[in-house]
This record gives C-alpha cells, sequence and structure tokens, in this order.
C-alpha cells in the first residue's frame, strides 16, 4: 500500500516502486511531500479544488508523459464545452433556479458552499446556489434552514450512500420545493464521480444544466458520453454502461430524468 | 451573601445544643427556603427559555404561530382538534414539530443528565475535577458511534452500539471495583482512566481508517457534539433510560451526601458504601451512555455545571441535583439554539459550551473571590 487514507507517503513502497515521477497532493501541508523530496524524487504537487487548477493538472501531465498535444485537445475540448453549456443557458434567458448541492445522512445534511466546485457548476449550468454565502465550507445545515432556503432542485454526493428516495421520505423535508416537485438527484458515476473536477466534469455541467431546465436545455447526454468517453479514455460505451453510468435505477423516481437518461 | 449562626455564650462546658437548637433551626429554614426558591426560579427559566428556543431559529416564526403550532400538535395526540393553526403552512409546522420541538427537549434532557452525571460522581469520588468522562463511558460511547459511522450503518445503528459500548465500558468498570484494594476510589477512577484511553486509542484508529471524502468529515462532526440529527425517535430514546436514572438519582440523594463523608462514616451511618457507589455509577453510565448515542460527545457540562450551582447554593446534593438538572438542562438549551441559529451552518455544540462556559466560570469565580466565598 502506497500510502493510507491520510495521503501520507508509505516511503519503503514507493522506492520499491521506483517511478520517474510521483504525483501526490501539494496542498495538504508538507508531511505528504518531505518524505518524497527527501528520497530524491521529482515530485509534482497538485491543487484541488477550481476549475484552473484541474487544467493546470491537465497541463502538467500532458508535460510530465510528453504528450502536449494531447492535452491542450482535452483543455480545448472542455472550453468549448464550458462555452457551449452557459451560452445555451444564456440564450434561454428563463429564470435561474434555486439550487443545492449537498451530502445528505440521517446524523447531518452538508452543504457545499461558493468556494466548493459545486459553485462553479452551478455557475456554468445557469442555477442559484441558495447555500452560497455560508460560511463554513461543506458546512452542517440543520433541516430548517433547508427549509429557509428552499432549494427548487437538489443533488446528492456521489460520495454517500444517500439516494433521492431517502431525501423524499425524510418528514423534515417535505416541505421543500425540491422534495416536492420531486427534483433530487444523485450525481452520476462514471470512471468517477462526476461531481469533482475531473475529466468528466464537462458532462457534469452538461446533465445539471440539462435538469435544471428541462424540456428547454437540449442536449443527447448519451451520444455525449459516447462520444466523449471514446475521446478520453478510447472505450465504447454500451447502454447498459451509460445507464449505470447515470444512475437511472436511482435516479428514477425523480422528475424528468428522460431528459438525460432517454 | 454569608449566612451567620450566633451561639449563646455557653455556661457549660459541654455544648449544649438546646440552646443552639432555635438559631440553627432558623438558619436550616432560610437555607431551605432560599434553595426552594432558587430551583422554583430554575425551573420556570428552564419553560419560558424552552418555549422561546422554540420560536428561534434560521426560519423566521412569529411567537404566536409557534404557540399555536404547538397546542395545535399536543391537541392532536389527544385527538382533539383546536384549529388554532389552520392558517400556518405544512413548512412551518414541519419546522416548529419536526425539527425544533424535538430538539428543544432533547438540548434539555441531554444538559440535565451530564450534570447530574457530574455532581453524582463529584461527590461520589469527592473530587470537584471530576467529569462523566472520567469512568470512561464517553470514550466507550463514542467509539461505538464511530465505529458504525465507519461501517456505513444508519442511525439506529449508530445509538444502540453506541449505548452497547457505553455499557460495556460501566460492566468493566464495575468489575475494576471488585477488585480488593485499599483504596477503592482509586482503583475505580484509575480504570475508568484505563477504559477511557483504550477506547480512545480505538476511536484515534477508526478515524485513521477511515475515508476522508465521506466518512471521517462524518465522524469528526458527530465527535464533537451535535443535535442536528434530533428527531422524536431520539427523544424517546433518551428518554428511557435519561428520565428513570434522574429520578432514581434524586430519591438517593440524601445517601449521596453520605457517601461523600467518606467510606467509614458512611457506612457507621448505615450506608454500604461500595454498593452505593457500583449502583450510583451504573446510574451515571447509562445516562452518559444515552447522551453520547443521541448527541456525540459533550464535555464540559458535566465538569462545570455543578460547581456552578454549588456557587450559588453549596453542596448539599438534596439541592444539587436537582439544581445541575435545571441549569444543565438550561444551560444546553441556550447554547444549542445558538449552535443551530447564529449562522446557516451548524456550529458543534461541544465547541460552543466550552467557548462560552469558560468566561463565564471565570467570572462566577472572581466575583464570588471576592466576596470572601469558599469555592473549591
Amino acid at each position: 500500500m502506497i500510502s493510507g487514507q491520510d495521503f501520507i507517503p508509505n516511503m519503503e513502497e514507493v522506492l520499491a516502486a521506483d517511478p520517474d515521477v510521483v504525483v501526490q497532493w501539494g496542498d495538504m501541508g508538507d508531511e505528504v511531500l518531505q518524505p518524497i523530496e527527501q528520497a530524491g524524487l521529482p515530485v509534482v504537487g497538485l491543487e484541488y479544488g477550481t476549475q484552473e487548477d484541474l487544467e493546470t493538472w491537465i497541463d502538467l501531465f500532458g508535460d510530465m508523459i510528453g504528450k502536449p498535444e494531447r492535452a491542450d485537445e482535452i483543455l480545448n475540448w472542455m472550453h468549448e464545452e464550458a462555452e457551449a453549456v452557459s451560452g445555451q443557458v444564456e440564450d434561454l434567458d428563463l429564470e435561474s433556479p434555486r439550487g443545492l448541492s449537498m451530502s445528505y445522512s440521517e446524523r447531518a445534511i452538508s452543504v457545499d458552499t461558493s468556494s466548493d466546485y459545486a459553485q462553479h457548476v452551478f455557475d456554468t449550468a445557469g442555477i442559484t446556489n441558495v447555500a452560497k454565502d455560508a460560511p463554513v465550507t461543506d458546512g452542517v445545515a440543520s433541516a430548517e434552514q433547508i427549509i429557509e432556503w428552499d432549494p427548487e432542485i437538489i443533488f446528492l454526493s456521489a460520495f454517500d450512500p444517500a439516494v433521492p428516495e431517502d431525501v423524499y421520505n425524510d418528514p423534515r423535508l417535505s416541505e421543500v420545493t425540491a422534495v416536492k416537485d420531486k427534483r433530487v438527484y444523485r450525481a452520476p458515476l462514471g470512471v468517477y464521480r462526476w461531481q469533482v473536477p475531473s475529466a468528466e466534469s464537462p458532462l457534469y455541467w452538461n446533465w445539471v444544466a440539462a435538469l435544471a431546465y428541462p424540456g428547454e436545455f437540449e442536449v443527447d447526454l448519451p451520444a455525449e458520453m459516447r462520444e466523449q468517453t471514446a475521446f478520453l479514455y478510447n472505450y465504447d460505451l454500451t447502454d447498459e454502461d451509460i445507464d449505470l453510468e447515470l444512475r437511472t435505477d436511482i435516479n428514477d423516481g425523480s422528475a424528468n430524468y428522460d431528459v438525460v437518461a432517454q | 451573601m454569608v449566612e451567620q449562626i450566633q451561639s449563646r455564650p455557653h455556661t457549660s462546658t459541654t455544648p449544649d445544643h438546646r440552646w443552639a437548637a432555635p438559631e440553627a433551626d432558623r438558619a436550616e429554614k432560610m437555607r431551605v427556603r432560599r434553595s426552594l426558591v432558587l430551583i422554583s426560579v430554575l425551573g420556570l427559566v428552564l419553560v419560558l427559555a424552552a418555549v422561546a428556543a422554540m420560536g428561534i431559529g434560521r426560519l423566521a416564526l412569529p411567537v404566536d404561530r409557534v404557540g399555536a403550532i404547538v397546542i395545535d400538535q399536543l391537541a392532536g395526540l389527544v385527538g382533539l382538534k383546536p384549529g388554532l393553526a389552520d392558517d400556518v403552512s405544512p413548512a412551518e409546522t414541519s419546522t416548529v414539530w419536526l425539527i425544533r420541538a424535538p430538539r428543544v427537549l432533547l438540548t434539555i434532557l441531554v444538559g440535565a443528565a451530564l450534570a447530574v452525571s457530574g455532581a453524582v460522581l463529584q461527590s461520589l469520588f469527592r473530587n470537584p475535577l471530576v467529569s462523566p468522562d472520567v469512568i470512561g463511558v464517553s470514550s466507550a460511547a463514542s467509539f461505538g458511534g464511530v465505529l458504525t459511522i465507519l461501517f456505513g450503518l444508519g442511525s439506529l445503528a449508530l445509538v444502540s452500539g453506541a449505548f452497547a459500548a457505553g455499557l460495556a465500558a460501566a460492566l468493566l468498570i464495575m468489575a475494576l471495583g471488585r477488585i480488593r484494594t485499599g483504596s477503592p476510589i482509586l482503583t475505580i477512577v484509575l480504570g475508568g482512566i484505563v477504559v477511557s484511553a483504550l477506547f480512545n486509542a480505538l476511536v484515534s484508529l477508526v478515524t485513521y481508517l477511515a475515508d476522508p471524502y465521506t466518512t471521517l468529515p462524518s465522524i469528526t462532526f458527530w465527535l464533537m457534539g451535535s443535535f442536528a440529527s434530533a428527531s422524536w425517535t431520539h427523544v424517546l430514546t433518551a428518554i428511557i433510560p435519561i428520565l428513570p436514572c434522574l429520578i432514581v438519582v434524586y430519591l438517593l440523594r440524601w445517601r449521596v451526601n453520605l457517601l461523600s463523608l467518606g467510606d467509614d462514616e458512611a457506612r457507621s451511618l448505615g450506608v454500604r458504601p461500595e454498593r452505593l457507589r457500583m449502583f450510583l455509577i451504573v446510574m451515571v453510565a447509562l445516562m452518559t451512555a444515552a447522551t453520547v448515542a443521541v448527541s456525540g460527545v459533550i464535555g464540559w457540562v458535566g465538569l462545570v455545571i455543578p460547581h456552578l450551582v454549588r456557587l450559588l447554593i453549596g453542596s448539599d446534593n438534596r439541592i444539587l441535583l436537582p439544581g445541575s438538572a435545571l441549569l444543565g438542562g438550561l444551560y444546553m438549551l441556550v447554547v444549542d439554539t445558538m449552535a443551530r441559529s447564529v449562522i446557516e451552518v451548524e456550529i458543534p455544540v461541544g465547541i460552543l459550551t466550552a467557548i462560552i462556559g469558560a468566561p463565564v466560570f471565570v467570572y462566577l469565580l472572581v466575583r464570588g473571590a471576592k466576596g470572601g466565598k469558599l469555592l473549591a
């Protein structure tokens, strides 16, 4: 095992693997970087969180493996998608729905605020983040606060076992607009969870926008997924794969899911 | 205010209680009256605070609506329909009845349980620095809880796990207490420290193994103490162990006084110190485990609230125990109401209890010292 859950590297394992370069998180303090530097290995530290960070990584990776053109291809595609999505949303000229990105469990509900990546996703897809001004990132909000914010659409984190059914069955949240309209969705899981800054992020932007403006925002998501997965990973998605990624089994109970699942 | 008991000069060499009796009687009556007044005032303030707390929160609601909702719901439970809250939206009803009401009750229960546990243990061990953590039950219960979070089991498992682990620690302490040593109190305290250390290490292990994206934030938040998940189920879960234990401990209040005289004195007055001690520790363990099960680990209340009450009315457990229960409940209620209302996200309650409690305690200590009272 190269490292534990806290990302501190097990140096013996790292040296045994004899790497040319080590990629590690650069914003978690010195303990995760220093051992690698001391062992004399070149280490690249990554900063996490924003779209700019993501694009910097892609650039770095391109340089590291000697394929900068490919990195540029990916970056260009991302920029095009970002423009396409926000452009289409602007053209629709509809009122921006109130949205909330949250991590739900019976114990506590934590919400994404303006400093989380979810804010960037919402901005691209034209949603207003009701939790934007909450002071603590990933802060726990009480059910009462959720009622007060009254989001029209809720996105659940794919990191948790919680599904939209759980939210619909919670009596405390029964009066929230998103729950009454059944617009609670769980983020898809492709190569990784779509909701974090990753190569699949443009697909997430499309998915979010399509659900935010059902029937108005035009996108053939399965076709996009096939195209982009082939472009990124050289893999052809089957129909079952697409269903699995979009978690149609979980999200089917929510309104309008056919605009993305078709 | 220090009461002065003036005794008449004695004309014989042996103290004559017939002469001193009327003064002592009067002083005693005054003391009892003062304590009763204090308890009643505390009780009244608690009730008012509870009502006020139901009207405070992130969702703005005028007090009369809150009252209407509560009355309607209570009446609905017995089958009546006064219809006072007909113009209130379901969201508001939900907020008051499903979110705030159980939370208010739960905080009072937990605060009372923790404060009484602390008061009892302080008398038992004749040590003012003792809190419910010293018998290791909170550490064990928190381990039980985080273990269930690690395995992704639900809320029911969390509560049962915490409670079961707390009870296991209590049994361990009881077993340790049976070991015949020269100083039984020291043995129990050492046993508690050992059990505490063991379970704290296990909690650290669980924290280390937890997924930093999903389980770890959950675990950290729960460990800091929180009433965010308060529901009527939780109130039921807490009331079943806590209320009977509180009543039993209250009924034993005079014997707890006797225990603080020392084992030999207590024995000569008809109390069986080892048995009583074990019994009280089990009561405290049940209450502490129940509080950890429903609200995570909340420190400070068990240690300091009994001292605050002592500052006001002295160490007599007959008043100290109900006083601690009421003040503990009130304090917890006030702190939690702040924790959930001040900003959009919840402030972990365990943090607030210490941050608010510390200056208040120091202030009272200093003011009391200036008045010439003996405090510790």
